[in-house]
């Protein structure tokens, strides 16, 4: 049972929250979110969160990615809005990550921990704005749930902050709702962008990318047979659309997790994606009673045996607190509908990548593909091709070749360099891409001058159709 | 029995199943590929070079022993199989090639434009008309790039007959010493190659012994050699020779002198690229397991060597002329070239799921 439940003192439904019918449904939500429950599961979100988030910026020393993705490139493709944002010269940028380091190793020991989620999701946040080639899944993940991690109260247990303030080891019940939101956005999504007919009838990538591992000791043979491919692809369809239902039930909670365990596992057996199953698995526990992790350590010593729920901060809900639940409605909102926008582009989101970003579309397509330029000198109309490779990493050049968004700016990267020698030119771009093991096809009309192009988040009349 | 001892026991009998369904497969595996192609493709293209580079050191020999035109036609004729033998490798630099430097050695070529004093033949001319002792030691420890290898044997052995003979005839002629340290070290070279690929590097590629590379890094570089010498061709070579690129035509970005072999050698680079695809003629190939995953991909393969090959037969030689000329076939043979790169860059590098610039960064999309 959870802990907090049996403690919601009933003068609450009397609180100070307004009393009109209007706001009747969120007052009975602020106060159920105010009911005080253990505070060692939140606690437990944090203590991960902070340990991955180290990992995380150890792995970026270890394989020398500061400098491969932030320090050596000439150029950064950078988010509509964000031009301003820029890396740090060198040793600066090796400076802000070991900062990252240490500030994920505060939020894990809850030391000084608003500041130090907040700096997290700031500096981290900044390093993914930096350039839109590094963009990852996880990485948005992470920067979600540190600024999340700001706003909630996750250490009022086990941390060297409620060591030192003496603190009710007791959070709000919204705490735990808003981190299961946080992780449920993820898998919903991830399910939802897999109903599509690649996906599901296809079995593509993963008849692709299964076979791969056909070498694998014992299993090896079965990654290379279509039917494991298909049995891969509903597989993970059901289990992103179901899981969170599966978490949420009781009785279904800890098959779930362990199947979770097993899903995670093996995805990160099979793909390169980082700390991204460690960082799910550990923050699917979220969905466990709010006082397991207490439970089980009271089992192990006798230390652990404080009930912090018989020691409730506040009977009533702040006046503030109808504002936040309003607050955390709101970013749920935004949550659901930035992975929805795609559809306010024509065209299939997996080849134009028209809202592509910041919708958990994880291990969704695989995608080649190859970049000409072809550059016209505007007064003697004489033509000659570029190589992008002049102009950007390899890392750059290959996430360019396959996303038009980062072909128009390498586009006006190449039209930026020759006006500066005062050449004016038109740029166009011979782009091919093949996707989920289809034939290549062009990707941008071969005739659009993308010099004169705008870069914005509108739709992009120069991307041609999916084939 | 125990809660235990039934997991235990569902685990073991889940692993048992797995293997047996495995041990059904008949499927080509990536390590199959990596042997036979070892073994049966790029041995024997090592051994060929090899071979030849020792008949050219040979003939160079009684060449210079015995400056006449019959000695000479034999040394030319070994050096254009040696060149064509060393161009079929070129699919083939992984390895012991870039461990080496061998290109460096054998067959380094400067396009630059901009380096008119340093490209072919003037650091051969500027070489020979110095005093300094020619000795195979100084051609590997001293001399540039672009004053050794097949191409400045080329220089020496196809100028005017005449010209030929009577420098070799003098008296200690430092003609015959710039020969026969060229091709010494070229036959010793492509040797040392042959070694390794028979050797330790052969049997890491194919996946033999504790210190095999894995199959995905083996596989990455063999087709991201190949991509790239598609670029080379398409673009650093015909794209520049035809003025494609930007500046004006440079015919010279085609490697190659007076023996006019230009076009015969991209003609051989394509063969060698089609040999690692298609695998000797009763081995595997990457075609097999392109094949597996999609047979269209590998039609469209098969059809993209097929048609490359036909549009370089179609040139009309001397290659360096007819992209001077702009000719049509040049045009066409790039873009048959341009047309496979972007099969294998796209199609198979996707369904082989390489990189192809070597990133090792993580990806979640």
């Amino acid at each position: 049972m959870e802990a907090g439940r049996a403690a919601a003192p009933a003068a609450i439904a009397a609180a100070s929250v307004g009393r009109s019918s209007l706001w009747a449904p969120i007052d009975a939500l602020a106060r159920r979110a105010w009911e005080p429950v253990d505070g060692s599961s939140a606690a437990l979100f944090r203590i991960a969160f902070g340990v991955v988030a180290l990992v995380a910026v150890i792995r970026f020393f270890a394989h020398g990615w500061i400098d491969q993705l932030y320090v050596d490139p000439a150029h950064h493709f950078s988010y509509v809005g964000f031009e301003w944002v820029r890396a740090w010269p060198a040793p600066w940028m090796h400076v802000h990550f070991a900062a990252l380091g240490a500030l994920g190793l505060a939020i894990a020991v809850g030391w000084r921990y608003r500041a130090a989620a907040l700096l997290f999701a700031l500096g981290f946040t900044y390093v993914e704005l930096i350039d839109k080639t590094t963009y990852l899944n996880h990485y948005y993940f992470m920067s979600l749930a540190a600024l999340l991690l700001f706003a909630l109260p996750t250490h009022r247990a086990w941390s060297l902050d409620a060591r030192r303030e003496g603190w009710s080891p007791t959070v709000p019940r919204g705490v735990i709702w808003a981190l299961r939101a946080q992780v449920a956005v993820v898998y919903c999504f991830a399910g939802l962008a897999k109903l599509n007919a690649d996906w599901l009838l296809e079995a593509a990538p993963l008849r692709v990318w299964l076979p791969q591992h056909a070498d694998a000791p014992i299993v090896g043979g079965l990654l290379d047979e279509v039917w494991v491919a298909y049995a891969f692809s509903w597989a993970g369809t059901a289990f992103d659309l179901t899981i969170v239902g599966w978490l949420l039930w009781r009785r279904s909670r800890p098959y779930a997790w362990a199947a979770l365990l097993v899903f995670h596992l093996i995805t990160g057996q099979l793909f390169m994606i980082g700390v991204f199953p460690w960082l799910m698995t550990a923050a699917a526990l979220i969905f466990f009673a709010p006082d397991w992790p207490r439970r089980a350590l009271q089992r192990l010593s006798r230390r652990f045996a404080q009930d912090g729920v018989r020691q409730p901060n506040d009977a009533r809900p702040p006046r503030w607190m109808r504002a936040a639940v309003l607050v955390g409605l709101l970013v749920l909102a935004v949550q659901i509908a930035v992975p929805l926008r795609h559809y306010l582009y024509p065209g299939t989101v997996r080849w134009n990548e028209e809202g592509y970003r910041f919708s958990w579309r994880v291990l969704l397509t695989e995608k080649a593909g190859t970049v000409d330029y072809r550059v016209t000198d505007t007064e003697s109309g004489r033509m000659w091709e570029v190589d992008p490779s002049r102009y950007l990493s390899p890392l750059q050049e290959e996430r360019m070749t396959t996303q038009p968004d980062l072909i128009l700016a390498t586009a006006h990267l190449i039209r930026d360099d020759y006006a500066a020698s005062g050449v004016a030119v038109e740029v166009r771009a011979d782009a091919f891409v093949a996707m989920n093991g289809r034939p290549y096809a062009r990707l941008i009309d071969p005739e659009v001058d993308l010099a004169r192009e705008r870069q914005g988040i509108g739709a992009k009349g120069w991307v041609l159709a999916a084939p | 029995m125990s809660l235990l001892l039934r997991v235990r026991f569902l685990f073991a009998a889940a692993l048992c199943c797995a293997a047996l369904l495995s041990a059904c497969g008949g499927d080509v595996s990536r390590r199959d590929v990596l042997a036979e192609l070892t073994d049966q493709v790029v041995v024997p293209r090592f051994e060929g070079a090899a071979s030849w580079s020792a008949a050219l050191d040979a003939t160079a020999a009684a060449l210079a022993a015995q400056p006449n035109a019959g000695n000479l036609e034999e040394a030319r004729e070994a050096w254009r199989s040696a060149q064509g033998a060393w161009a079929r490798t070129e699919a083939m630099w992984f390895g012991p090639v870039m461990d080496r430097r061998s290109e460096s050695l054998i067959s380094y070529w400067l396009n630059d434009p901009k380096e008119a004093d340093n490209r072919y033949p003037r650091p051969i001319e500027a070489r020979l008309a110095r005093s300094e002792a020619i000795n195979a030691e100084a051609v590997i420890e001293v001399f540039a790039s672009t004053e050794r290898g097949l191409h400045a044997v080329e220089y020496l052995l196809f100028a005017a007959d005449e010209q030929v003979l009577s420098a070799l005839a003098e008296p200690g002629s430092r003609y015959a010493d710039y020969l026969l340290s060229l091709t010494e070290v070229i036959a010793e070279e492509t040797a040392a190659l042959r070694d390794a690929w028979r050797g330790e590097y052969g049997d890491e590629f194919a996946g033999r012994g504790e210190r095999a590379i894995g199959e995905s890094l083996a596989l990455t570089e063999l087709v991201r050699v190949s991509v790239f010498l598609t670029e080379t061709v398409a673009d650093m070579q015909l794209g520049d020779a035809l003025g494609m690129r930007g500046g004006e035509p440079n015919p010279l970005a085609i490697p190659g002198g007076a023996a006019e072999r230009a076009l015969e050698d991209v003609r051989e680079r394509v063969l060698g690229m089609q040999e690692l695809y298609l695998g000797a003629s009763e081995g595997l190939g990457v075609s097999d397991l392109i094949a597996a995953l999609s047979e269209e991909t590998d039609e469209r393969m098969r059809a993209a060597f097929a048609a490359a090959v036909a549009a370089i037969d179609a040139i009309a030689p001397p290659l360096k002329s007819a992209a001077a000329a702009k000719a049509d076939a040049v045009v066409e043979a790039r873009e048959a070239i341009e047309h496979l790169q972007r099969v294998m860059n796209t199609e198979v590098v996707s369904l082989l799921g390489i990189s192809v610039g070597f990133s090792d960064n993580d990806g979640d999309s």
